[in-house]
C-alpha cells in the first residue's frame, strides 16, 4: 500500500484519537497536593507584589486628570503673560542708548 | 443543627488569596486538580505528569492577579496548563530530550490493518491501544510542538479552532493554518511508514 486517501486518513486518526483518549487515568496523592502547596507558601506572597504595582497604577492614573488641568492652566497663563527680555525691560527705563549700551557691559549681558 | 459549610466561588477564594490568605490556594488546587490532571496526561508522557501539573498551579498562583473575577475559573487554569505543556514540549525539543522509539512490525501491522478496506475495523483495548499510542508518541515526535499541540487540540481532542485559540493564546487563523499543515505532515509520516 503506498498511498492513504482521505478516508482512510480518517479511520487512522479516529483509532489514534480513541488511544489518545483512552490513557490511563491518574490520580495524584495527598502527598503531591502538599509538596505544591509547599512550595506555593515558600513563595513571596502575592498581595504584596500586586498591592505596590495597584498602588503606583491608582495614583499615576488618579493624577492624570489633574496634570491635564495643571498643564491646561500653565499653557494659559503662559499665553496671557507678556514676556520682557532683561534687555527689554532696562530698556523700557533708559531713554538714551548710550546709557544702555554702558549698563549692559557693567551689567555682563 | 450543624452548621453548613460555606462555600466560596473561585473568584471569592482568588480574592481572599490575593488579600493574603495563601492557604485558601488549597482549596482551589483541591477542587481543580482532576482537571488539570486530565489535560497534563493527554499531553505530556505519563512520568512528566506530576511535575507538569504542579508548574500548572505554580504558574496560576503567580499570574492569580492577572484572573479576572469575571471569567470562569476553570477555563483560564485549563489554559495554563495547556501551555504549560507547551512549554515542556519546547524545552524538550531545545534540549532535544524528545525520545525517538522505534517502530516495529506490529505496529506497521496495526496501521496497515486500520488503512486496508475492511469497512470498520475494529478497535479492541489493549494491545491494539498500547500499538496505536506507541505509534502516536511516534508520530508525535516527528512533529514541532506547535504542531503537536495543535493536532492534539484539534483533531485528537476534537476542539474548535476558537477553542484551541483560546487554550494556547493564539490566533485562530493561526490554529486552522497550522492544524491544516501538521495533519498533512502526519499524513506524510503515516504514509511513509506503510511504504517501508
Amino acid at each position: 500500500m503506498e498511498f492513504i486517501d482521505k478516508k482512510q486518513l480518517a479511520k487512522v486518526m479516529k483509532a489514534l484519537s480513541l488511544a489518545y483518549n483512552a490513557k490511563e487515568k491518574m490520580e495524584v496523592g495527598d502527598l503531591w497536593q502538599a509538596r505544591v502547596m509547599g512550595h506555593v507558601l515558600s513563595m513571596d506572597p502575592l498581595y504584596a507584589k500586586t498591592s505596590y504595582l495597584e498602588l503606583l497604577q491608582q495614583f499615576v492614573w488618579k493624577l492624570t486628570p489633574v496634570t491635564f488641568v495643571l498643564v491646561g492652566l500653565l499653557g494659559m497663563a503662559l499665553i496671557k503673560m507678556d514676556f520682557f527680555s532683561d534687555y527689554e525691560f532696562t530698556k523700557a527705563f533708559v531713554s538714551n542708548s548710550s546709557d544702555l549700551v554702558t549698563l549692559a557691559m557693567y551689567s555682563g549681558s | 443543627m450543624k452548621d453548613k459549610p460555606i462555600m466560596f466561588s473561585d473568584a471569592e477564594i482568588v480574592l481572599q488569596v490575593l488579600e493574603g490568605n495563601v492557604n485558601s490556594f488549597e482549596s482551589l488546587m483541591s477542587r481543580h486538580k482532576d482537571h488539570v490532571l486530565r489535560i497534563v496526561k493527554k499531553h505530556v508522557p505519563y512520568s512528566e505528569v506530576e511535575e507538569m501539573s504542579q508548574e500548572t498551579f505554580i504558574r496560576a498562583y503567580q499570574s492569580l492577579s492577572g484572573f479576572k473575577s469575571k471569567g470562569d475559573f476553570k477555563q483560564w487554569l485549563s489554559s495554563i496548563a495547556v501551555r504549560t505543556c507547551y512549554d515542556y514540549w519546547r524545552k524538550a525539543y531545545r534540549n532535544k530530550e524528545v525520545t525517538m522509539s522505534s517502530l516495529t512490525e506490529r505496529h506497521q501491522k496495526w496501521l496497515e490493518e486500520v488503512v486496508s478496506d475492511q469497512p470498520e475495523t475494529p478497535f479492541h483495548e489493549g494491545d491494539d491501544q498500547k500499538e496505536a499510542t506507541e505509534l502516536l508518541d511516534w508520530a508525535m515526535g516527528k512533529l514541532t510542538p506547535e504542531d503537536r499541540m495543535v493536532l492534539e487540540l484539534i483533531y485528537l481532542e476534537g476542539l474548535s479552532g476558537k477553542e484551541a485559540s483560546d487554550l494556547l493564546g493564539w490566533s485562530v487563523a493561526n490554529i486552522k493554518v497550522r492544524a491544516f499543515r501538521s495533519r498533512n505532515k502526519l499524513k506524510k509520516i503515516l504514509k511513509e511508514t506503510i511504504k517501508r
